[in-house]
């Protein structure tokens, strides 16, 4: 059972981080915008 | 002379020669410092894998997992490379932003005090320079015991080399050979695991046969060894343990000088996300292959001894002789990087960071940083040379301690408006000596339980500190404003297009991780409990 959990958590992981770095990137963007629309008004 | 030491002979040349000719383009400080601030992601990111693995992960953790523990390792492995993006996103791409040539620097300028950032420089100068010690005179040794050469002779040739195309070259010759190094390890890792499961039997036999051995039995289970005279106890305690470490590494990763510093060189923000992110992949696929191959050396010898030459053992007796010589030429290159990327940060720290200048791009500056890199450099040799080999313990305490001396200021200054000048300072002495503390206390002969780890001590002490300084000291207005412009979106973040290549970063990390969880389930998983 623990040998199962880890093949799926070891790249799951990678999966996780994955998924955390599109987060912040898409929060990153909407910063990046919100500031462009700022810089327009 | 043999063969494998003509190609790590060979190898040294080339690092050499790159040195030699990058020194031509170093024309000002901030080439010399920071290779410009124009790093491209590959650079970036073959630095931070070169300067963060060394003897310490193909001698000491590889011996680990052959000893019996691989996959607790790469369990330690799932919180320490994960402290890359997060490092990224919570303090690496701040600390670019302050434009500063060195990180102690960053944290002078966001506390507007002088003694912070030489108390970052002088914690940087003590702790690296101990961990230098001990990666060159674990060079020393492999080195010595391939050449045959006497350790002294042995010594100088390893101190000569990264000292040679440093002190030279800078930030550039570090970045440009960190890189190929990074490659020359990469490759050496990926294509030995098929040759080492050949021998040993091919798949499935070899993974059958090791979870089966006699001498070492639970070799292959998730928590490796236990039991009784086990290095960990029980599987709680293996688990206790790669999770406590693998966090404590993780922040290391995420704060310590020698992986930070790197975002500094970095051509812009974008930069730096991504080669945070390409940094995470090459850990995770290194260390599975590396550990994976590890635990099947068992089969054809169970009794190297000691444990760390077993990557060595297996690239001389295993392997091809062409691959054998990648493979140890990739070791003494993982050495030499991380060598190389510590003797510039304490030449750096001395230069910068201890002597002032106030103006930072004249050529004398530029004059004064070489020579102190060399007067450092010949003062490390001097103490490797004092000091007897085989002091492990204080390349882990110097590696580690950044975590508690460093890690709650480094968030703490980018998040917090309340954190003073007064807090972080004492913080970072007081985590510096907190983790000294329970080191000294390991080596008195007082064992201390995993969650009592001098890392933890130090932590605790840091952030308690740092707490009631905010609570007692107040904020500047220079302060203030510093704190408000590392949060300002720089120019280069808001290109459209560099933005587009960027977002598909996280996806080259799920794809990974989907590619990683077949691998494990064929290589690992099946023939385990499935054949």
């Amino acid at each position: 059972m623990g040998e199962l959990v880890f093949t799926f958590a070891y790249g799951g992981g990678l999966i996780v981080i994955g998924l955390f770095s599109k987060y912040m990137i898409s929060r990153m963007k909407s910063e990046k915008t919100n500031n462009e629309r700022n810089d327009v008004i | 002379m043999s063969v494998y030491l003509i190609g790590i002979l060979v190898g040294f040349l080339i690092f050499v020669l790159i040195g030699v000719l990058l020194s031509k383009r170093i024309s000002n400080v901030e080439d010399y410092y920071i290779s410009g601030r124009n790093a491209p992601t590959i650079l970036i990111t073959g630095s931070l894998v070169a300067s963060f693995l060394s003897s310490v992960t193909f001698m000491g953790e590889a011996g680990f997992s052959y000893q019996g523990y691989p996959i607790i390792q790469l369990i330690l492995v799932i919180f320490n490379a994960s402290g890359y993006v997060l490092g990224v996103f919570f303090f690496g791409k701040y600390l670019r932003r302050s434009k500063a040539l060195t990180v102690p620097e960053y944290f002078g300028k966001r506390f507007n005090s002088n003694n912070i950032r030489k108390a970052a420089g002088i914690t940087t100068i003590l702790g690296i320079s101990a961990y230098i010690v001990a990666v060159t005179q674990g060079g020393a040794l492999l080195f010595s015991s391939i050449s045959g050469f006497p350790y002294s002779v042995s010594l100088i040739i390893i101190w000569g080399a990264y000292t040679v195309f440093t002190f030279l070259s800078g930030a550039k010759g570090v970045l440009v050979n960190d890189t190929l190094m990074f490659f020359i390890f990469f490759l050496a890792t990926i294509v030995a695991f098929p040759f080492i499961m050949s021998a040993t039997g091919g798949w499935p036999s070899a993974i059958i046969d090791a979870s089966t051995l006699q001498s070492k039995p639970n070799l292959l289970d998730w928590h490796g060894i236990t039991g009784e005279n086990a290095t960990l106890g029980t599987p709680f305690e293996a688990l206790s343990w790669a999770i406590i470490l693998g966090l404590v590494w993780g922040t290391v990763v995420s704060v310590s000088p020698w992986q930070t510093s790197r975002y500094l060189m970095a051509k812009n923000e974008h930069v730096v996300i991504r080669s945070g992110i390409v940094a995470t992949i090459s850990i995770f696929t290194i260390y599975l292959f590396l550990h994976l191959s590890m635990a099947a050396v068992n089969i054809i010898n169970p009794n190297i001894n000691p444990t760390e030459n077993a990557f060595i053992w297996a690239a001389i007796n295993i392997m091809p002789t062409w691959l054998g010589i990648i493979v140890l030429l990739g070791i003494m290159s993982a050495i030499l990087s991380s060598c190389s990327t510590f003797l510039q940060l304490i030449g750096n720290s001395v230069s910068h960071d201890i002597f002032i200048h106030k103006e930072r791009n004249s050529k004398a500056v530029l004059k004064f940083s070489r020579f102190v890199m060399l007067v450092s450099s010949i003062g490390i040799a001097a103490i490797t040379f004092w000091q007897p080999p085989a002091v492990m313990w204080i390349g882990y305490f110097a590696a580690t301690l950044f975590a508690a001396s460093w890690g709650p200021v480094a968030f703490a200054s980018v998040f917090s408006k309340s954190v003073n000048k007064t807090a972080a300072f004492w913080s970072i002495i007081v985590g510096f000596l907190g983790v000294l503390l329970g080191e000294l206390i390991q080596q008195f002969g007082l064992t201390l339980p995993i969650y009592l780890h001098p890392v933890i001590i130090g932590v605790i002490s840091s952030v308690l500190v740092l707490i009631i300084g905010t609570k007692m000291g107040t904020v500047t207005e220079e302060e203030k404003l510093f704190q408000e412009k590392i949060h300002e979106i720089p120019e280069d973040l808001l290109n459209s297009k560099e933005m587009t290549i960027t977002q598909k970063y996280p996806n080259y990390l799920i794809i990974s991780g989907i590619a990683v969880i077949i691998i494990t389930f064929v290589f690992y998983y099946t023939p385990l409990h499935l054949l």
